[in-house]
């Protein structure tokens, strides 16, 4: 059955589909006749579009003489032949763009055009598709049908294109440094100077540790390697390729305007869609200016998996963007101790010696949630948003998405409902609210669900707040739980509407989680965003295991909100600091004034959750070298209370709501400098510092000193380990992701 | 067709859709002319079989993080209503003198006001540049079937509000 909001419809009418799928749609439509007057009005729409844009290609637009000139000359200097031609197979030529036709064709003859149009659907209702006649001729240049089908082979030309261009590129790196092309390159880039010397380090080495190096050059050296035998092999390997190259292919623009370096770091895999919003890295503030520091917490742990796979999956530096060090850090659990009063919380603050720079001190703030017993959980009511579109398709996404489900739904209990809403081209219920005992039945739904369509995550969101609301429990638990490869920002609804549905029914209870899979399409900020919004948690999912740790050991961390819009305030002591700089934490960082705000948003944290964040400090008489002495202030001088004389390094003010509250509670408390050595701090304290460290590496931090891979391992690998000397299988892995870090060229 | 010739072709084929493009995406014609100009300088640059086949794609996507790029710098990240920059100059040099025509065209206009800033891109790289889903895909950086059911919306917005009384029953 074809609704009329089904895309397929355009996809159709528009001549995007495979034969495959046109034979299986026509097959469709041929029972629904009534559809065929919709479908004709949709034409006239795209014919009515076609005609207003043309006429704007009435309006002049052309390039200066100057600035055609330029060009010419430019196009007279020759372009070095790529190397690697030898091994590269003649791939077929996929026809130019209709871009003439469309600019060419001026409003008369397109309104001429639009009426034939009417006249003239549809003649592929009336069988062959191809069956062309005068009448079929003008819609097909309306509604553009006659572009080249084969998908497949436009992918491999492009992959095969952007490989020469890799090349072109090498050939730059090693031959032709200071030519002008080169020059002409990164002139704009602010800081040529350094990427002129990454390109001498990169430069300095041999072709074959390039290759070893992966990324780019890595992608290069596997395309030399002779074909093979085996198809499926092959095919695999070149849809890898492609993914990648489209990547390097599209980020050179970055890289020619100075953001990304030659080096080892890549964007990430297959990331034609993955969005990373830029991160500007804390700087130091002097706490005469600034006395104050204030931001919120936040739990989540999604870049940390990301980073995983990155390394582990796809061989890669990850993008610095997708690094965000305080989910690195809170990916760990911390011994630390929970509260023994009636708070949500517990709250600690360690001062020691920081690892990159002798001379500065890490203050660290620990924070701990009350563990909350499994048999206490309240009942909850949970709706899982699931996105079936097409993309969800592949091994690393729905099939992930339903065995950590199903690890889920055995946690659960009689008490406890379950919803599913799916979503793809439209969105449904596809289980009505379902008691948690009642496995087989939530099981079995899970298991029919399958991938195809389109995404329309606005309508999905929509109902699944709905039903959550329908069957809301009070006092309990109610939460969406959104799993999507991240592609949802779709339809009518903008980023900013998400939001703040998602933010309006948190304010009524309902919370939202989500779930990330796959690489391709994440868009990492928006859904980081609508989480922040929808007082819920953002994960990514990269394997079983992950699933087990979020949905299944973490549970109800994951599920029970013990404390919600939970901030954190440091007011440091002028007597004892000089200047401080909060460590990750960039997209959490809140005006001074909003902290007593209780109208201002800000992080929830959940049952036996931790919460871990840095403050690397430079005391008072050690030479400031990052912020500008210059900076002084010439009407006031610095008046101090009492306080100040005392030995206080830092003051910290926590507020937060009890989950059903509108008005925050205060939680304060002074910490001195014990002058502590870092081998002094406590295990967790220094492993934290390591996460924090491998952080600041990844993103090439200016801060990190001659911090490096080696030296994380170090610090780490003995922290890693507990008092009996045993280690958790998360730590090991982070120190085996080190490592790769390491192999890989990160310094 | 050596190099030169090459390069001037593309100049002549899509100098000015991607001018067009390029000023919806600024909302400044004068910027997008410098956009574009750089565009065509790394098209110079660029070893002419690594893009023939996607020529297009390849120039609209440059065109389009250049943009960005400038719209970062400028921060210019709201929202501007570059429909409404550019219909001023599309009527001024406008040669038709169909009223019919012009009412179509303003009526699509106003449509097109309502739709977000993504969703009015991608109508454009459809309608009025031919491309491809794959292709808008690629340029876009949306999923193809993101790309889809946007411009499905679209059109099915443009039939409602255009109604049974518009072009379809003249």
């Amino acid at each position: 059955m074809i609704d009329k909001d089904d895309p397929r419809l355009t996809t159709y009418l528009l001549d995007e589909m495979s034969a495959e799928e046109r034979i299986d749609f026509e097959k469709e439509l041929a029972s629904q006749p009534e559809l065929q007057e919709h479908l004709q009005q949709l034409e006239s729409a795209g014919a009515a579009l076609t005609s207003a844009f043309a006429a704007e290609s009435n309006v002049p637009a052309a390039l200066s003489d100057e600035q055609r000139q330029a060009i010419v000359a430019e196009s007279a200097v020759p372009v070095l032949p790529p190397i690697d031609t030898d091994v590269q197979p003649k791939l077929p030529e996929v026809t130019g763009n209709g871009i003439g036709r469309w600019a060419i064709v001026g409003g008369v003859a397109t309104v001429a055009a639009l009426c034939v149009v009417a006249v003239g659907v549809y003649p592929r209702f009336l069988g062959n598709h191809e069956g062309a006649g005068t009448l079929e001729a003008l819609p097909r240049v309306a509604m553009n049908k006659n572009r080249s089908e084969n998908g497949d082979s436009d992918g491999v030309v492009e992959m095969r294109s952007a490989t020469s261009y890799l090349v072109e590129e090498d050939i730059l790196i090693d031959d032709v440094l200071d030519t002008t092309a080169l020059a002409t390159d990164f002139s704009e880039a602010p800081n040529t100077k350094a990427i002129q010397d990454q390109i001498k380090d990169v430069n300095r080495l041999s072709r074959m540790e390039l290759a070893r190096r992966g990324s780019r050059v890595d992608g290069r050296s596997r395309i030399n390697r002779s074909p093979s035998d085996n198809f499926a092999a092959e095919a695999e390997f070149l849809e890898r390729e492609e993914a990648e190259f489209t990547e390097d292919f599209e980020s050179d623009d970055v890289a020619l305007s100075g953001e990304r370096t030659l080096s080892g770091e890549g964007k990430g895999p297959g990331n034609r869609g993955e969005q990373y919003e830029q991160i500007q890295e804390n700087d130091f503030f002097r706490v005469l200016n600034q006395p104050k520091s204030t931001f919120s917490i936040d739990v989540d742990t999604a870049s940390y998996s990301k980073i995983r796979q990155y390394l582990f999956d796809y061989n890669r530096m990850p993008s610095p963007n997708a690094v965000r060090i305080e989910e690195m850090v809170n990916y760990f659990t911390y011994d630390y101790k929970p509260p023994t009063d009636d708070k949500p919380f517990s709250a600690a603050m360690e001062i020691s010696q920081c690892p990159w720079n002798a001379k500065h001190r890490l203050a660290r703030i620990a924070i701990k949630g009350k563990e909350i017993d499994l048999s206490q959980r309240k009942s909850s009511n949970i709706v899982f948003l699931l996105d079936v579109s097409g993309s969800m398709g592949e091994p690393n996404k729905l099939p992930l998405v339903k065995s950590g489900m199903k690890m889920l739904v055995d946690e659960l209990c009689e008490n406890d409902k379950v919803s599913i809403v799916v979503y793809a081209g439209a969105a449904g219920l596809v289980l009505p609210p379902t008691r948690g005992d009642k496995k087989e039945v939530i099981m079995s739904a899970l298991d029919r669900l399958h991938a195809g369509g389109s995404t329309n995550g606005g309508a999905g969101i929509e109902l699944a707040y709905q039903t959550a609301l329908d069957n809301f429990v009070k006092g309990g638990t109610n939460r969406v739980m959104l799993c999507t490869d991240g592609d949802f920002n779709v339809g009518q609804t903008a980023k900013g509407d998400l939001a703040d549905l998602a933010a309006a029914n948190a304010k009524s209870g309902v919370y939202l989680s989500v779930l990330g899979f796959g690489m391709g399409n994440l868009n990492d900020p928006m859904l980081e965003e609508i989480t922040n919004k929808g007082n819920g948690n953002y994960f990514f999912i990269d394997s079983k295991r992950e699933s087990r740790k979020v949905l299944v050991e973490q549970m109800t961390g994951t599920l029970i909100t013990i404390a919600k819009d939970v901030k954190i305030q440091v007011e440091f002591n002028p007597n004892q600091v000089q200047s401080y700089r909060l460590i990750g934490y960039e997209n959490r960082v809140m005006a001074n004034r909003d902290f007593n705000d209780d109208t201002k948003d800000a992080g929830e944290i959940g049952a036996g959750h931790t919460v871990t964040a840095f403050y690397e400090l430079i005391p008072v008489g050690v030479e400031d070298e990052v912020v500008d002495p210059k900076d002084e202030l010439r009407y006031q001088t610095l008046k101090t209370t009492k306080l100040a004389k005392s030995k206080e390094a830092v003051f910290l003010r926590l507020r937060y709501k009890d989950p059903e509250a509108t008005e925050s509670k205060l939680l304060e408390f002074a910490v001195k400098d014990e002058g502590k050595k870092l081998g002094e701090a406590t295990k967790d304290f220094r492993f934290a510092t390591a996460v924090a460290g491998f952080g600041m590496v990844l993103r090439n931090s200016k801060y990190k000193g001659d911090l490096n891979c080696d030296a994380v391992l170090e610090i780490a690998g003995e922290a890693a380990t507990d008092e009996d000397g045993a280690m958790t299988e998360y730590r090991q892995e982070f120190l085996d992701m080190v490592r790769k870090a390491k192999e890989l060229g990160g310094k | 067709m050596d190099d030169r010739q090459w390069v001037r072709a593309a100049l002549e084929q899509y100098e000015q859709p991607l001018i067009n493009y390029t000023t919806h995406l600024l909302g400044d014609a004068e910027r997008a002319r410098d956009v574009v100009q750089d565009a065509f300088l790394r098209l110079c640059r660029q070893d002419r079989s690594a893009v023939e086949g996607h020529l297009a794609q390849w120039l609209y996507t440059v065109c389009r993080n250049r943009a960005f790029d400038v719209r970062r710098k400028e921060k210019k990240m709201t929202n501007m209503s570059t429909e409404q920059a550019m219909r001023q100059p599309s009527r001024g040099g406008d040669h038709t003198t169909e009223t019919e025509n012009r009412d179509v065209v303003e009526r699509v206009y106003a449509i097109l006001e309502g739709f977000s800033e993504n969703q009015r891109e991608v109508i454009r790289l459809k309608f009025q540049h031919g491309m491809s889903y794959r292709e808008i895909s690629k340029i876009t950086s949306l999923s193809i079937s993101n790309v889809g059911f946007l411009i499905h919306t679209a059109l099915e917005r443009v039939r409602q509000k255009m109604g049974v009384s518009g072009p379809a029953t003249n």
